[in-house]
C-alpha cells in the first residue's frame, strides 16, 4: 500500500469531502474543516491536498454547472471514490484495533509517571 | 466590498489558465462569506493569505496544450512570446537543428570561440595575477620599501639593500614608523644529515617582525617569535619536506654553511606567487654575526637588507621620506649622498623605480593579443552566420508572415549565438583546466593554480562568456531579423548580397592581425637568433662552470690538476665569479686621467682563461710568454682604456686607475646580456699557486669537447670532485645555459608570440574555410555552367580564390607598418639589434598567403573537379 499513505490533513480533507457529498468543492471543504475543527485553514492547503488525493485516486472531480452565486464561475466538485472510501474505512479499523489493544491498566500507569 | 485587486492580478499571473476559474470562484465565495462573519478587513487579509497559499507547483503548472494551432496563438497573444515556454522550446530546438545540420560551420564557430575564450581567459588570469601583487599582507596598504638613490657620475644608482643599523635607527628616530621589517636574499648550503646536503637558493636573513608583516600561513611554530632569537631558521613547506620528510620539522637542527647549527623554529605554507618577496628559508638576522667571517663582514659593512616600513595610519609619506635623510645610522657603508624614497609594497612589482617599464609593456602586449584573438573568434562567428543568412532568409520570411515580431526573431538569433558560445565556453573551461599547469610551466608564467578556484577568476569567465554571446549575436540578430518577408519569399536576389562588404572587412581584419603577429614573430625570432649566435668575444659553448667552495682552498690545486689531467690542460681555466649571471661584482672608481666616474666589472682569472675562453689580446703583457706568472697581472678591456681617456699604446701610458698600471689589454668581450654594451672591465690574472682568489669561492671552467656525452662527463667530474675532500655539494652550471637565461624574458615573449600567432592564424583560417565553403555552395550551379561552357579547373580555382587573396594582399599592406612600428619600439631595448628587413614582411605575407591558399584550394579544387552533370541535374 506504499504511495497511498494518508497524511493527517489529507485524511481530514477526505472526510470533509465525504461529509459534503455531492457539493464538495474548495470553499465548501474549507468551511467544513473550519466548522468541524475550529481552526482556520488556507485555501491553498486544501486545494493542494485535494489535488494529491485526486492523484492517488481517492477522490474524483468534475466541473459543476454555472451558478449565479460565484459571479457565474463554475466549481470543481469532488467526490470520494470507492477506493477512497475503503482507505477511510481501513484507517478507522486500524484505529479501533489499536484502541482495543490498549490494556485496561495503561491509563493508570501513565498517570503514575 | 471587493478583494484587493493586486492579489487577484497576482493570482491571474501565476495560476495556470485552466485553474483560474475555480480558484477565483472559491476565493470569491470565501471572501463574501467572511465579510459577513469576520468583517471586511479580516476578509481581505484572509483573501491575500489564500492567494499566496495557492502558489504551489500544481497551480503554477500549465496544462499541456496542442501546439502551433492558429487559434492557440491568437489566444496567447496577450502574453510575451519571447518568454513563452513553448516558443523558447521551439527556438532551442531550431538552434540545435541548425547546429546539427551545418556541422562544419558549427564546428568552425565553436572551435574558434573555444580557442578565443581559452586564450583570453588565460591571459586575463595572468594579467590579473600581475596586477594583484602583494595585496595579501595584513598591512599592505601602509607598508613601504625604502629605496635609496645615489648619483654616481652621470649614473643614478638605485639600491634597496640597506645596512643593518639603518632600519634600527629609523625605528628609533621616526615616530611615524610603526614597525620595521628587513629581509635579505642569498644562497647557502644546508644539511640535516649526510644524505640531505644541498645548495639552496633563496635562503635569506630576516628580523623578527618580517613574518608578522608578511602574514603568511604558518603550519608549525609561532610566527611572532620564530625569528627573534639567534640560531633560528624558518623554512617553507617544500624545504621542510625536502630535509625532514613528513616528520615534524620544528625543533630539528639544520647545519648552515657546513658549520653552524640552526634550529628550525617554524614551517610556512607555500608562499603566494604574487609577491615580490620570495624565499625558501629565512635565518634570524640576529644570528648573522655568529655565522662565520664572511657573514660577519656582510653584517658589519654591507648594505644587503631590503627594509620595509609599516607607517602609522595617516602618516605623510613625503614627510617620512624627508626624515629618512636625517636619520643618523651608525655606519655609512657607501660614501654617497643618497636620497631615500618610499615605495608602497603593492606597487613594487610593476611600478618600482628599480624595475623597467617592460612589465607594463608586456602586459599591454598580452592584453592586446588576447583581445585580438577573442575579436577574431567573434568575427568568425558573425561572418559565418551572416554568410549563411541566405539559407535562413526563408525561415525568417515565414516566421514573419505568420506573425512573428522582429523582437522575437532577434531573441531567437541571440539564443543561437548564446548556445554556440555556451558550448565553446564549456569546452574552453575544460581546455583551460587541462592545459593550465602545462601552459604555466612552458611559458614560465609562474601563476599559482590556486587562482583557478578564486572568485575573480569565475567572475571573469562569466563576464567573458556573456560578453562574447552578446557581441557575436548582435549583428546577425539585427541583420537576419531585418529581412522583409515579401522580398525574401518572392525569391528576389537583392538581399543575397547583404553583408558581403562587412564580411570582406572582417576577413581583412583577421588577416591583418595574423600577418602582423607573424611579422612580430619573425622579427623576435631573428633577434633572438642574432643574440644567441652573436660573437661575444668569448666562446661560451660547451663550457661548464664547476663551483669551488672557499674552504676547499687546501685541496684546490689537487682538484685542478686532476681535472686538467682528465680534460686536458688547455680546456681548464679559472674565474672567481660566475660569468653570465647577475653576480658579477661591480666596482666604483674614478679614472686617473680624465677623472671620469666608472663602474668597472672586476674578476680574477688564471692564465689559461684567455686562450681557453677565446678572448683575444690587443696588447699582450710583456712577460706573458715567459712561463708561469711571477706576480699578478692587471689586464683591462678596450672599453675601460678608452673610457679612461687613454690614447696610444696603453702599456706605455700612466695607469688608467690609481696605482693599477696596465699590464695588458684584451678585446671587449661580454659577460652579461646584450641588452647593454660591454662595461669597463678589470681582469686580475693570478698565478696557479695563488690561494687568496678562492676567498669567496670560484669557478673552474671546463670546456667539454663536442663529442662528449654530457651525462658521462658529469659523472666523471663528480667522481673527481668527490675524491678531493669537497666541503660543498657538487654544483655546476653551463655557461651557454646561463647566457640563454639572460634572455628568459625575451624567450618567453617569443614563445607566447609564436603560440598566439599560430592560434590567430588557426582562427582566421577557420573563418576563411567557412566563407569559402559557403561561397562555393552558393555557386555550385555557376561552376557547373562554367565547366559545361569549357572553363578549366585551374581557371575555376583561380576564380574562387582570387577574392580572398586580394583581401590578404590588403591585409599585408595594413599589417606591415603597424608591425614595423611595434617591433622597432621593442628593439630599442637592445644595444645590439638586427635591422628589420623587407624579407621579414615578404616571408610573413607569403606564409599567410600560402596557408590561406591551401585552405581555400581544399574546397575550391573539390568544387572545380565535380562533374557538372551532378550540380546541374537537380533543381
Amino acid at each position: 500500500m506504499k504511495g497511498t499513505y494518508l497524511g493527517e490533513f489529507e485524511e481530514v480533507v477526505l472526510l470533509a469531502v465525504a461529509i459534503r457529498a455531492g457539493d464538495a468543492y474548495g470553499a465548501a471543504v474549507v468551511n467544513e474543516i473550519e466548522q468541524q475543527m475550529g481552526r482556520s485553514v488556507n485555501l491553498g492547503a486544501v486545494h493542494s491536498a485535494l489535488n494529491r488525493l485526486q492523484e492517488k485516486g481517492l477522490v474524483s472531480s468534475e466541473m459543476g454547472g454555472m451558478t449565479a452565486e460565484r459571479g457565474g464561475r463554475r466549481k470543481r466538485l469532488y467526490s470520494v471514490t470507492a477506493y477512497g472510501r475503503r482507505a477511510l474505512e481501513e484507517i478507522r479499523q486500524l484505529r479501533n484495533q489499536m484502541w482495543d489493544a490498549i490494556p485496561g491498566t495503561a491509563w493508570g500507569q501513565l498517570n503514575m509517571q | 466590498m471587493s478583494p484587493p485587486r493586486w492579489a487577484t492580478r497576482l493570482l491571474h499571473w501565476f495560476c495556470a489558465p485552466h485553474l483560474v476559474e475555480e480558484m477565483e470562484g472559491d476565493l470569491d465565495e470565501l471572501f463574501q462569506q467572511r465579510i459577513r462573519e469576520v468583517g471586511l478587513r479580516q476578509a481581505r487579509r484572509r483573501y491575500v493569505r489564500d492567494v499566496l497559499s495557492l502558489a504551489r507547483p500544481f497551480v503554477l503548472k500549465r496544462q499541456p496544450k496542442p501546439q502551433y494551432t492558429a487559434a492557440r496563438r491568437f489566444s496567447d497573444q496577450s502574453t510575451n512570446l519571447l518568454l513563452n515556454p513553448t516558443m523558447l522550446r521551439n527556438y532551442a530546438s531550431i538552434a540545435f537543428r541548425q547546429l546539427w545540420k551545418n556541422q562544419l560551420f558549427s564546428a568552425l564557430n565553436i572551435v574558434g570561440l573555444t580557442v578565443g575564450l581559452a586564450v583570453s581567459t588565460f591571459i586575463a588570469l595572468y594579467v590579473w595575477h600581475e596586477f594583484h601583487y602583494d595585496r595579501f599582507e595584513p598591512f599592505a596598504d601602509r607598508t613601504y620599501r625604502i629605496m635609496s638613490v645615489a648619483k654616481y657620475g652621470e649614473q643614478e644608482i638605485m639600491l634597496f639593500g640597506l645596512h643593518e643599523s639603518f632600519g634600527e635607527a629609523v625605528k628609533k628616530q621616526i615616530p611615524d614608523v610603526e614597525a620595521v621589517a628587513r629581509i635579505s636574499d642569498g644562497s647557502a648550503i644546508l644539511e640535516s644529515d649526510q644524505n640531505h646536503r644541498f645548495n639552496e637558493e633563496h635562503i635569506g636573513f630576516a628580523d623578527a617582525s618580517a613574518l608578522p608583516l608578511l602574514g603568511l600561513r604558518v603550519l608549525q611554530g609561532d610566527p611572532k617569535t620564530a625569528l627573534s632569537e639567534p640560531g633560528r631558521i624558518v623554512l617553507t613547506r617544500q624545504l621542510a619536506e625536502k630535509y625532514f620528510g613528513t616528520q615534524q620539522a620544528v625543533g630539528k637542527t639544520l647545519v648552515y654553511e657546513k658549520h653552524f647549527p640552526l634550529t628550525v623554529s617554524a614551517v610556512l605554507d607555500d608562499l603566494p606567487t604574487n609577491s615580490i618577496i620570495q624565499f625558501n628559508g629565512l635565518v634570524s638576522l640576529r644570528s648573522m654575526p655568529t655565522l662565520g667571517t664572511q657573514q660577519q663582514f656582510t653584517y658589519k659593512a654591507a648594505g644587503f637588507l631590503s627594509t620595509f616600513l609599516v607607517l602609522r595610519p595617516g602618516a605623510n609619506v613625503a614627510l617620512v621620506e624627508k626624515k629618512l635623510e636625517q636619520v643618523k645610522a651608525g655606519i655609512q657603508f657607501v660614501d654617497m649622498s643618497a636620497k631615500y624614497f618610499l615605495e608602497a609594497l603593492p606597487s613594487l612589482h610593476l611600478d618600482s623605480r628599480s624595475v623597467s617599464k617592460d612589465g607594463w609593456q608586456s602586459l599591454y602586449i598580452l592584453l592586446t593579443v588576447a583581445l585580438v584573438i577573442l575579436v577574431l573568434a567573434v568575427i568568425n562567428y558573425v561572418s559565418l552566420t551572416t554568410a549563411r543568412a541566405t539559407k535562413r532568409a526563408r525561415e525568417v520570411g515565414i516566421r514573419k508572415a505568420i506573425g512573428g515580431q522582429r523582437s522575437e526573431l532577434i531573441g531567437q538569433f541571440f539564443m543561437e549565438s548564446f548556445l554556440s558560445t555556451t558550448l565553446a565556453f564549456l569546452l574552453s573551461l575544460l581546455l583551460l583546466q587541462l592545459f593550465f599547469p602545462w601552459a604555466n610551466q612552458a611559458l614560465d608564467l609562474n601563476i599559482d593554480n590556486r587562482v583557478l578556484g578564486q572568485g575573480p577568476y569565475w567572475g571573469l569567465m562569466i563576464a567573458l562568456w556573456l560578453g562574447c554571446s552578446l557581441l557575436s549575436g548582435i549583428y546577425p540578430a539585427l541583420m537576419l531579423s531585418g529581412f522583409r518577408p515579401a522580398t525574401v519569399l518572392k525569391g528576389a536576389t537583392g538581399w543575397r548580397k547583404s553583408g558581403v562588404n562587412v564580411r570582406s572587412v572582417f576577413t581583412t581584419v583577421q588577416f591583418t592581425a595574423s600577418i602582423g603577429l607573424l611579422i612580430c614573430s619573425v622579427v623576435l625570432y631573428t633577434q633572438m637568433q642574432f643574440l644567441r649566435t652573436k660573437n661575444l668575444g668569448i666562446n661560451q659553448s660547451q663550457v661548464l662552470g664547476l663551483f669551488v667552495d672557499s674552504e676547499m682552498a687546501p685541496h684546490y690545486a689537487g682538484l685542478r690538476n686532476d681535472i686538467r689531467q682528465w680534460a686536458g690542460p688547455a680546456n681548464v681555466a679559472f674565474s672567481n665569479v660566475a660569468i653570465f649571471t647577475d653576480r658579477v661584482p661591480m666596482m666604483f672608481v674614478q679614472a686617473e686621467k680624465n677623472k671620469k666616474q666608472l663602474m668597472v666589472n672586476t674578476l680574477s682569472v688564471d692564465k689559461s682563461f684567455f686562450d681557453m675562453m677565446g678572448v683575444r689580446w690587443r696588447h699582450l703583457p710583456q712577460t706573458w710568454d715567459m712561463g708561469p706568472l711571477q706576480k699578478e697581472l692587471i689586464v683591462y678591456n678596450q672599453t675601460l682604456i678608452s673610457e679612461a681617456g687613454i690614447k696610444g699604446n696603453p702599456l706605455q701610458q700612466p695607469a688608467p686607475l690609481k696605482d693599477q698600471p696596465t699590464d695588458g689589454v684584451v678585446a671587449d668581450f661580454h659577460i652579461r646580456s646584450l641588452h647593454g654594451t660591454v662595461s669597463p672591465m678589470k681582469l686580475t690574472v693570478v698565478s696557479d699557486t695563488n690561494r687568496s682568489v678562492l676567498k669567496q669561492g670560484g669557478y673552474l671552467l671546463i670546456r667539454l669537447t663536442p663529442q662528449t656525452d654530457v651525462s658521462i662527463a658529469l659523472e666523471k667530474l663528480k667522481e673527481i670532485y668527490n675524491r678531493n675532500q669537497p666541503t660543498a655539494p657538487f654544483n655546476y652550471y653551463f655557461l651557454d645555459d646561463a647566457y640563454n637565461q639572460l634572455y628568459a624574458k625575451e624567450t618567453r615573449l617569443m614563445r607566447l608570440f609564436n603560440g598566439f600567432t599560430a592560434l590567430t592564424l588557426l582562427v582566421a583560417c577557420l573563418g576563411l574555410l567557412g566563407l569559402v565553403t559557403f561561397s562555393i555552395e552558393t555557386r555550385t550551379k555557376e561552376i557547373g555552367v562554367r565547366k559545361v561552357l569549357g572553363a578549366s579547373v585551374s581557371g575555376i580555382v583561380m576564380l574562387l580564390s582570387k577574392d580572398f587573396l586580394k583581401l590578404i594582399g590588403i591585409s599585408l599592406l595594413l599589417a606591415s607598418p603597424i608591425a614595423w612600428w611595434a617591433m622597432n619600439q621593442w628593439l630599442q631595448d637592445f644595444a645590439y639589434k638586427i635591422d628589420i628587413a623587407w624579407w621579414m614582411f615578404a616571408l610573413a605575407g607569403l606564409l599567410v598567403a600560402g596557408i590561406a591558399l591551401l585552405t581555400v584550394s581544399l574546397q575550391s579544387i573539390k568544387a572545380a573537379l565535380t562533374n557538372p552533370v551532378k550540380s546541374l541535374r537537380n533543381e
